[in-house]
């Protein structure tokens, strides 16, 4: 391919492609692989002038040396399935139609013919506005339709039409930045689950989705997505199926039930047979799955328009009272007529949609405007400990075992046991297994899956279980061997405990270390400057490692044991109590948690579910996410008042000197329209500057 | 009697647009016309669309170099300093 030089300077180049057109996938390919150089921090490829816009920090002749590199074909396979850049594209030529759609008609257009349009196009707002007004509600449909149907009233058509305008660009930038924000996540979702569970030989082998074939049986646990489309044949699970149905309760799926790709096992599992391979739709069902999720969710409306809405009423009185006072209709219309809600439907959303752009360009991919509100505004936070405040990766540090067992025969059963559930200790012990060298044979039968407690399955006719003291001791009444309960009680504390147990019978203690972050303290101090005050660790750890894990990262508040619905629980409670919750998790027993909290932040290497339940994911290597996030919200809401305060004070000022005649009606609306743009602009700035 | 016929002029000129001039908006080659007419409208919008592209990439020419103009300026102000001991 020949690229010709346009433009160069010192730390970005402009190169053209020398031909006179590209395909989007063109222009997609060039983009992911110059983006992937070493030394560029940003490009960007358009496929109407097919030129790619580097911005880089090395010397010119990397990227040179880059461009003489790249071959189309061999590139391809870089590319997701879906990369947004057809949705912006289509999203840029609404914007762009929209504004030459109405230069042309205020230059061209008959004056009687635009009257014409304008009151054709005036009546889908003024039924919104009557529709509103019939719920007993008075928000800014109502205001809207009362600005138009004021301006129409009195014949200033010219007014009608702008207001109508500037809602039609308020809208589609709205309607943007919502679905931008929703796409970047489904993108990020849809490239994730790459390996299943297939059954080979009566054995379960992870295996690439690429290698499944239709009529192959893959294997799918609670937690975790359906990967494939198929039927299933062995096993019972209860699947959220919100993605295709929208009914929100889970389905029961037994044999020869239907499973679904994108749709979720919430508990449970069962063997598939795969009727459809990998790359249909994969990426459409999770579009429509966080959709679904997000519409239950949108009790609360978002801070936009809340704001806008609030000052309706206040509008309508003032114009009430200044004809009151002044019995003057063309000075009360004033009022109406320096619009305050243009100006904050288009600020609002360009504020949100650039704070999320933003925030993704740290890895922190937010499913909407009113989850930074929410984080903004959270007095609270509650981690789970495990794969938040600690390292994902738990490590074995021992393994004690009892009633005469061998240790490594022990850690083999464990392995063989844990390695079909996507939790870090679980993890742990299968990695220690792979480190030691022991292979192991699947022959145990179905392992069923106790949410939080732990797990449990039949080996040669004999039950195992693995999982939290309360589980075994306590649910399964297993017991310590006689004879060994000092060795027991002397299991040192620093370590978390993972208990095995043999029909009853206590077989060995797997000690696991999971070292807290570094950064943990740090994050922590940082967040409560940026104003949570009360910080709140889970775990279902014993009390005693609780403690001191509690006491070295400094948290307010410790809960140990904990299972998944006391940590709803909880979150309940302090939401009843008035405050905002955070809750960071990351694993399937912080599914209710997360989606109880005003803002669920799952980091990104959880379960599947975990991450579709939660409003925000965060995919950093280390706990400063969590900061920047806070910062980005705060800054996001500071912005939005200053916006708020600025358009009202300003626009107040308009109708103040309006109203006493001082200035023109013209000049006023020139002076309206010149400082929206202004906040408009200046709101697409980045929040954190560097 | 002169309106008598004025108004059966216009009558007839009625039947005449109604039918003969729904056929001719009608017909094959008005179809050409309005087929050769959206195409103008696309490609005018493509044009457009290429225009806003070219503006936005120029200015981003016009600003990196102009902060490339200012770094340059900032590093000739830098004066060496010598320091006495």
């Amino acid at each position: 391919m020949k690229f010709s030089i346009e433009h160069e300077s010192r730390r970005r180049i402009r190169v053209k492609v020398c031909r006179n057109k590209m395909t989007l996938v063109e222009a997609d390919v060039l983009e992911y692989y110059l983006a992937g150089v070493e030394g560029v921090s940003k490009v960007r490829v358009d496929e109407r002038t097919c030129c790619a816009t580097i911005h880089h920090n090395t010397c010119k002749a990397v990227v040179i040396d880059a461009l003489k590199k790249y071959n189309f074909e061999k590139y391809k396979e870089l590319l997701p399935e879906e990369t947004g850049r057809k949705l912006n594209r289509a999203y840029q030529e609404k914007l762009v139609m929209c504004i030459v759609k109405r230069t042309l008609f205020k230059m061209f257009l008959p004056a009687s013919l635009g009257i014409a349009v304008t009151v054709c196009k005036s009546a889908g707002y003024m039924y919104t506005g009557i529709k509103t007004l019939m719920k007993g509600k008075i928000e800014v449909p109502v205001l809207d339709a009362t600005a138009i149907g004021v301006s129409l009233f009195r014949r200033d058509f010219k007014t009608a039409a702008s207001i109508m305008f500037l809602l039609g660009v308020g809208e589609i930038l709205e309607e943007w930045t919502h679905k931008k924000s929703v796409d970047d996540l489904a993108r990020t979702m849809s490239l994730d689950v790459d390996k299943v569970w297939a059954v080979r030989d009566k054995q379960e082998v992870l295996t690439p989705i690429a290698d499944i074939k239709v009529g192959d049986y893959i294997v799918v646990r609670t937690g975790s997505m359906i990967p494939l489309d198929g039927k299933v044949v062995y096993g019972e699970a209860f699947v959220n199926q919100a993605s295709m149905t929208g009914e929100s309760l889970p389905v029961r799926k037994e044999a020869d039930s239907y499973a679904y790709a994108g749709t979720v096992v919430e508990e449970g599992a069962c063997i598939i047979q795969v009727e459809k391979t990998s790359g249909s739709g994969r990426y459409d069902r999770i579009v429509e799955m966080i959709e679904e999720s997000e519409k239950l969710k949108s009790a609360s409306e978002n801070k936009a328009s809340h704001l806008a809405d609030h000052l309706v009423p206040y509008t309508l009185l003032g114009t009430g009272l200044v004809y009151l006072l002044t019995r003057n209709i063309v000075k009360a219309l004033s009022v109406l007529m320096v619009d305050f809600s243009c100006a904050l439907k288009l600020a609002m959303p360009i504020s949100v949609l650039s704070a999320m752009r933003e925030a993704r360009g740290y890895g922190i991919s937010v499913k909407g405007g009113k989850f930074m509100e929410a984080v903004a505004e959270a007095d609270t936070i509650v981690f789970d400990k495990t794969g938040t405040l600690t390292h994902a990766t738990p490590k074995v540090a021992d393994v004690v075992a009892f009633g005469g067992n061998d240790r490594v025969e022990m850690l083999r059963l464990a392995a063989c046991l844990e390695e079909h559930y996507p939790h870090s200790i679980a993890n742990a012990v299968v990695e220690e297994a792979r480190v030691r060298g022991l292979n192991h044979e699947e022959r145990h039968s179905k392992v069923e899956y106790v949410v939080a407690h732990g797990i449990s399955s039949v080996i040669d006719g004999e039950k195992v279980i693995i999982g939290s003291h309360h589980f075994v001791f306590q649910d399964e009444k297993s017991v310590v061997p006689e004879g060994e309960e000092k060795r027991f009680d002397d299991l040192p504390d620093e370590y978390s405990h993972l208990y095995m147990a043999i029909s009853g019978r206590l077989a060995a203690v797997i000690c696991i270390s999971d070292p807290v972050r570094t950064e943990a303290n740090d994050v922590i101090s940082k967040l409560r400057s940026l104003g949570i005050e009360n910080v709140v660790m889970m775990t279902g750890d014993s009390e005693k490692t609780a403690a001191s894990v509690a006491s070295a990262i400094g948290v307010d508040e410790y809960f140990s044991e904990v299972l998944p619905e006391d940590k709803s629980g909880y979150i309940r409670k302090e939401k009843a109590l008035g405050r905002k919750v955070i809750m960071v998790g990351d694993g399937v027993n912080d599914s209710p948690a997360l989606s109880e909290a005003d803002a669920g932040i799952a980091i990104s290497d959880g379960a599947a579910i975990a991450r579709e339940i939660a409003d925000i994911t965060i995919s950093c290597d280390d706990l400063y996410g969590l900061v920047r996030l806070k910062e980005l919200s705060n800054e996001l809401m500071k912005r939005i008042n200053n916006n708020y305060r600025g358009i009202i004070g300003f626009n107040g000022g308009l109708i103040a000197l309006g109203v006493a005649g001082v200035i023109q009606p013209s000049s006023a609306a020139l002076l309206h329209n010149m400082s929206t743009l202004f906040i408009g602009t200046n709101s697409m700035t980045n929040l954190i500057k560097e | 009697m002169k309106k008598i016929w004025e108004r059966a002029g216009f009558l007839a000129g009625g039947i005449i647009i109604g039918t003969a001039g729904l056929k001719a908006l009608t017909s094959r080659d008005a179809k050409k016309v309005y087929t050769h007419a959206t195409a103008l409208t696309l490609r005018a919008k493509d044009s457009v669309m290429g225009t806003v592209s070219k503006v936005r990439e120029n200015c981003g020419d016009i600003l990196s170099e102009a902060q490339d103009i200012n770094e340059n300026l900032e590093s000739d102000e830098k004066r060496e300093i010598v320091e006495s001991e």
